[in-house]
Parts: structure tokens; sequence; C-alpha cells
């Protein structure tokens, strides 16, 4: 879209233009208000303007990137940049050809059409309707789950309950739930269901309208509480016991787990302060103490240097000896230390144990040469750099 | 730097009362914003351009209530620094 660039000059001509001040004046204004800001910005860092809004000044930490031509990868360096917040009555001023609109919540058949996935005019009939399809659903899902549990609320007369339960019965469910079911619906309104179960038995043998399988259950479950109606009532008042016990099982196996995985790290770490250059996974980020058993002695370079101002200057010229990392806010300057590639592992994941930040990944990568970072071969020696600021 | 700080500063140059200032920032936004409207950029030299961009419209997920909400699409106004002032400051 070609834009006209509106210059300071013209805004102030177009504020004179208004009447409310003179040429010169909005002129000056214009010029000042800017200025000011800049040298506000550089000032404190941050400015906020009433009526207009609030500029910033950020810092954008340095992250890696990939050069698009070489597909090498490169590290951005740090930098800082201004953000504008536009005030609140900038804001709508702005939106104004979009202010009637408001945020609405949708349902999923809805995101379809939004997010343009094609339909056939066919299909759109049943998504016109989204509000009473989901609706439709929910009662549909609840009801079976709704009549196996509050089966037991119902204080209705078993001939109803038995119905309801008896589609249950042939879904997958271990029959041994059955047995609780009836007998939670027993336990809840506990003195009722005994006489009602008692007047059952005699009319057992009537010719109930009832379909067989419904009969079938009902005389088992009658032949259970029949000979056992007290078992009943204490066995129903263990299963609400069972449940909280079952609770208190479930807390003490996750501490025990806990425990356990405390005492396995416990141990890692007292085995960590053993071990010098075992490339297991025990060693602890940012390792500063130097751990070197093999130093190469074509690399002669000290490793051990902390930022001495003496040595800093020698390592710069060595620098030269090493590839840098373009846009790279480091500067290569020898070995820090070896690793060996395992199994699972990835760059990433030993930068982070060397160095304590993966942000050194382009480092790594062009230290070792390497042509495709994520495929690593496990066993491959690897060189870590030791890195100064530029 | 705060708003009567900023106020005072620009009042102080351009030789008019604070009061004055306050309202002609005022009015340079809404010329700022009327000259966007119609398509254009707003350039500050030495400092970067004002735009006028269009949002679409997307679908956003309530992080309290996790109810699917749809943001309408709507206008906003950019700031995007030159380069001469992005090597000022770094």
């Amino acid at each position: 879209m070609a834009k006209n660039k509106i210059t300071l000059q013209a805004l102030s001509d177009m504020m004179a233009s208004n009447g409310a001040c003179s040429k010169t004046t909005s002129e000056a204004f214009v010029r000042n208000f800017f200025s000011v800001l800049k040298e506000a910005l550089q000032k404190d860092n941050i400015i906020k303007i009433k009526g207009f809004g609030t500029f910033k000044l950020v810092v954008v930490a340095a992250r890696e990137s990939v050069n698009v031509n070489t597909g090498e990868r490169v590290s951005i360096a740090e930098y800082n940049k201004i953000t504008f917040t536009p005030d609140k009555a900038l804001k709508e001023r702005v939106n104004k050809p979009f202010a009637q609109f408001d945020t609405i919540p949708v349902d999923d058949e809805d995101i379809e059409i939004i997010e343009g996935t094609a339909q056939e005019v066919g299909e759109e009939v049943p998504v016109e309707t989204p509000v009473e399809k989901p609706v439709e659903n929910v009662p549909v899902v609840v009801e079976p789950v709704v009549a196996e549990e509050p089966v037991a609320e119902a204080p209705v007369a078993k001939e109803e309950e038995a119905p309801v339960i008896a589609p249950l019965i042939s879904e997958p469910s271990p029959k041994v739930a059955e047995p609780i079911d009836f007998e939670e619906p027993e336990a809840a309104p506990a003195p009722e269901p005994e006489p009602v179960v008692e007047e059952k038995a005699e009319p057992v043998a009537e010719p109930a309208p009832e379909p067989v399988a419904e009969d079938k259950t009902e005389e088992k479950i009658e032949t259970e509480p029949e000979p056992e109606p007290q078992p009943a009532v204490p066995e129903a008042e263990e299963t609400p016991k069972k449940k909280s016990r079952k609770g208190c099982i479930i807390v003490s196996i996750i501490l025990g787990v806990i425990l356990v995985a405390a005492l396995v790290a416990g141990a890692y770490y007292l085995g960590s302060q053993h071990v010098l250059e075992s490339p297991a996974e025990v060693q602890k980020p940012v390792v500063k103490v130097d751990t070197l058993t093999k130093v190469d002695t074509v690399q002669a370079p000290a490793p051990k240097v902390d930022a001495v101002a003496d040595s800093l200057a020698q390592l710069r010229e060595k620098a030269a000896n090493f590839e840098q990392v373009e846009g790279g806010e480091y500067l290569i300057v020898g070995t820090k230390t070896y690793r060996k590639m395992k199994a699972n592992y990835t760059l990433t994941r030993l930068t982070v144990h060397v160095y304590g930040d993966k942000k050194y990944l382009p480092y790594v990568i062009k230290y070792n040469n390497i042509k495709n970072p994520d495929m690593v071969p496990i066993g491959t020696r690897l060189r870590f750099p030791e890195l100064i600021e530029k | 730097m705060n708003n009567k700080e900023f106020i005072a500063e620009v009042a102080g140059r351009t030789s008019i009362s604070a009061k004055q200032c306050q309202d002609m920032v005022n009015l340079l936004a809404e010329t700022m914003v009327s000259a966007l409207e119609v398509d254009n950029e707003v350039v500050v030299a030495g400092l970067g351009n004002f735009e006028i961009k269009q949002k679409k419209e997307r679908v956003m997920i309530n992080p309290s209530n996790g109810k699917k909400m749809l943001v309408p699409p709507k206008l906003v106004i950019n700031f995007k620094m030159s380069s001469t002032y992005k090597n000022k400051i770094n």
C-alpha cells in the first residue's frame, strides 16, 4: 500500500489551520515536542504523555537465529528499542470505525466458519443451530451418568430404578459394580429398602410385566439382601469408609514416591562430587572449576582465565585464530571443556550444562564445525569454547 | 519523566502556558489521527514513523474461565523506530 508520508511541517500546518493557534506557535510546539521526547528517552528511558501515550526504551535480549542464505546459526546481539503504547483516548479515537464490535463468546462450530474451513451448503444447516446442538448433547451425555449415581438419591420404588439400571447391565462395566450400586441405593434411604425388599420377596412369583433380565437381577439382589439384611447395612456403611480409606492410600503412595525420588536425587548429588570428567547427566550446570583431564596440547591458550585485564587483551589477540560467529557478542578464544554426546541428549542440553544458558549454542556449533546440529551422533567428542565479551 | 515535567519543558521552550501546552498535545494527537486515517504515515525525522494498522479478528481463550472468545478486528496505531535512531541508541 503506497502511503503518503506526512512530515512534522505538514502536521503543524494542519494544527494551525484549525485556528487553535498561530502557525509559528504550532511549528515551534511540534518541533519542541519531539526533541524533548528524544532527550527524555535518553535521560529517563520512559516518558508518559497524557492524551498521547507512553514511550519506553526496552532492552531486547540476545537470541540465536539462522542466516537465511547459508543456514548457519547466527547470534543476534542485544539491542535497545523504543516502544510506543497509545493512550486510551488515542486508541479509541483510532479504532472509531470498528468501535461497535465487541468481544463475544463463541462456540466450537462457529470457529470453523471463522477459520475458513471449506463447508458444503448441506453441512451448514446443522452448523447454523449451534446453540441448540450442544445443549441437546449435554443432557444426553449426562443422562446415563445421572442414571448411574443419583439412583441412590431417588427415593422411588425399586421398580423404577430397575429399568434405568437395566441398560447399564449390558455396558462393559464390571459386574462387581452392580451389586455395590444396588447396595448404595439401599444405604442412602437406609430403613426404606429393607421393608420394600421384604415386600418384594413375596410378589416375586407374580407375573411381573418386566423383562426377564430385570427379574433375574432383581431376584439376585433380593436373595442377596434377604439372607443378609443386616450385613447389607453395615456393608453399605463400609463403602463410604472404604472410599475415604482409598483416598488416604493414594495420598500415602504419592508421598512415598516423592520420598524415593528425593533419596535418589540426593544419591546422585553425592555421587557427582566424586566424578570429574565422566559424561554423565550428573554434572552441575556452569562448571566453573576446570575439570579438564585431557588438555589438548595443540590448544595452547590457558582455559582457566577469568576476566583479568591483561589476559583479556591477550585473549582478544588469540581470538583471531578461531572462526567467530557472525553478529555474536562473544569471541571464541579457546577450549573451555569437553563433553561426549550421550544417548537422548541434545546439543542444547549440553550447552546449558556447560554454560548455564542455551544462547551460547551458535558458538558451540561453530567451534565444532557441526553441519547438522540436530543430528549429532552418540559418542561424538564435543569441544566447548571459552568465550569472552567483544 | 512524567507528564507534568514533559509539559513544563515543552511549554518553557515554546513560550506558552502549561495548560495551553497540554491542549496542544491533545490537538496534536487528534491531528495526527485524522492525518493517519486517510492511509498515511506520520514521519518524525530522526525518531521514527507512526502508522495505523488493521488487526484481523481472532479466536482467543479467556484464561480465567477457559471459554473461547472472538476478538473483533480493530485498528491500532503503531510506532516504528527509524534506522538512524536505532543506531543512535545502540
